[in-house]
């Protein structure tokens, strides 16, 4: 099944017969311990690899710091995950509390709107700052900070539906995706180069406890919703 | 908007995880634009050999499918939108797709009626034909008048064809459609109804935005502007400015035009292009 959307996958996710999903790490960071997730692999992807930065884009001399980005608003593919954005890709600045994040669809227009001088800022990913410079207006445009490296995107367990033996055979042919002959063709078409094991940011969020799906066959559902700075000793593999 | 994919992962949860990639018609996927993709993977699903659909992550990640997604719905919206009845082959002159000696008007009728036989097919390969032949009918328009708008109209619509069969040469084939859209609109604004600017909605409002595709909503939105301002009484045009609108997230305006095009679809003359713009302005407004 795909869902598009953050609160349609986390209604998927939230049923008992989902065991296993792909989720952007934004994705991941807002919803790891609701949903507790368990990160078994991370994706390669064609062009970007295994992990990325993200960008804040401003209007050129308007943002210096985060003191600066009091009354703006952030708007970003990921902004359905404010914890993410502000915690997690942001973790270099003080935001202030009152910086409003939005989700936005249309990352073009929404960049128009910051080159236009709208009290507002973009967060980007690798692949549209690497773009930039295409724009028309980019001259207008400043990437003031960024982010730390951080996954792309990972396949995760979820609420350890899957035994640990049986996620653990998964997670050894995930990591042997795009390896064999033909696959890297294969793979191609999806963007893909392949899987490899999860390295998460030690700020990331726990959801369930890494081995429990695909090692150690522990389980324990002791990470907290990140609500305000994502709690320490995130998943790691 | 249900996006058709083109890339269908399968993770066959067995020992070994493999990846396979099918080909005709794929599982249903929304707009490219939203945010926050999940795929999830049912229990009963991992399990055994059984392959199941393999999850996708966000737009980023699979941008051919969305590519193609947007050229499958673009392949016959040349002149309606979805639900039309495919067209009779045109009976002489330019044969389908053949170089043979024909007039600009029968260059142009074959390229529709293969368009509209398109929308139709779910063979691949049949789909793939008639591009290629209509590719060939349009070049051998251009040919004959380079400057017609019918011929570079064709023009742009066999190229959309080829899109959707070539989902890889999709992004390059998509930039040449919106290319021949302008060359036509140039030479007649209003050829087709409007159809240049109307069809460059079509395309600027559902292709991948940028950084992926040519995928443009504030330029959709003037487009399809455009293409109301000089036909406003056809329907696929209200129709596009409807979803134009939807998509700029501007809700009440585009509910106001799809229940326009409802009222000026159902004053049209009875037939199958009259039945499917009633649907589509009906699904338009049931979304809302």
């Amino acid at each position: 099944m795909y869902d598009p959307t953050d609160q349609g996958g986390v209604s998927k996710l939230g049923g008992a017969d989902a065991v296993l999903a792909f989720v952007p790490y934004p994705f991941y960071v807002e919803h790891a311990a609701q949903l507790h997730l368990t990160p078994i692999a991370q994706a390669d992807v064609v062009g970007v690899g295994t992990k990325e930065k993200w960008s804040l884009v401003a209007k050129t001399g308007r943002v210096t710091g985060g003191p600066s980005l009091a009354g703006y608003t952030i708007v970003s593919v990921a902004g359905y995950s404010p914890n993410f954005v502000l915690h997690s890709a942001l973790s270099a600045w003080q935001v202030p509390a009152a910086v409003k994040v939005e989700p936005v669809g249309q990352i073009l227009s929404a960049l128009r709107r910051v080159a236009s001088g709208d009290q507002a800022a973009a967060l980007l990913d690798q692949t549209q700052s690497a773009a930039l410079p295409t724009l028309p207006f980019a001259s207008d445009l400043k990437v003031v900070v960024q982010s730390p490296d951080v996954p792309v995107a990972i396949v995760v367990v979820v609420d350890n539906r899957l035994p640990a033996a049986r996620a653990k055979s998964f997670q050894a042919g995930l990591l042997k995706l795009g390896k064999g002959a033909g696959d890297a063709e294969k793979l191609s078409l999806l963007k893909l180069a392949g899987f490899v094991m999860p390295a998460l940011p030690a700020d990331a969020p726990s959801g369930a406890t890494p081995g429990a799906a695909a090692g150690s066959g522990t389980k324990a559902h002791g990470g907290k919703a990140p609500s305000g700075k994502a709690p320490k000793g995130g998943t790691k593999p | 908007m249900n996006w058709l994919s083109a890339a269908r992962g399968r993770l066959a949860a067995d020992t070994e995880v493999t990846a396979h990639l099918g080909d005709g018609a794929l599982a249903d996927w929304e707009c490219s634009d939203r945010v926050g993709a999940v795929g999830a993977i049912p229990a009963a699903s991992v399990g055994g050999d059984r392959a199941v659909e393999a999850p996708a992550v966000r737009r980023s990640l699979l941008p051919l499918g969305a590519v193609f997604a947007v050229v499958a719905m673009l392949a016959g919206c040349a002149t309606t939108p979805r639900h039309t009845t495919p067209s009779p082959a045109p009976a002489a002159g330019a044969s389908a797709g053949s170089a043979s000696a024909g007039s600009v008007e029968q260059y142009a009728a074959v390229i529709k009626a293969n368009s509209d036989r398109s929308d139709h097919e779910s063979d691949g390969r049949v789909r793939a034909d008639l591009a290629t032949q209509s590719s060939t009918a349009a070049d051998a328009c251009l040919a004959l008048d380079a400057q017609a708008a019918a011929c570079q109209y064709g023009k742009a619509v066999a190229t959309g064809m080829e899109a959707r069969a070539h989902p890889t040469k999709a992004v390059g084939l998509l930039n040449s459609m919106l290319q021949s859209l302008n060359s036509a609109e140039a030479a007649d604004p209003n050829y087709d109804k409007a159809g240049p600017s109307r069809v460059r909605a079509l395309v600027l409002i559902r292709a991948p935005g940028w950084p992926l595709g040519p995928g443009d909503t504030d330029a959709g939105l003037a487009a399809a502007r455009k293409a109301v301002s000089l036909q406003p009484d056809y329907p696929p045009n209200v129709l596009a400015l409807a979803e134009a609108l939807s998509k700029s997230d501007d809700a009440k305006g585009s509910h106001a035009n799809y229940q326009r095009a409802l009222e000026l679809a159902q004053a049209a003359p009875a037939g199958p292009e009259r039945d499917g713009w009633i649907h589509d302005a009906q699904d338009g407004l049931a979304q809302k």
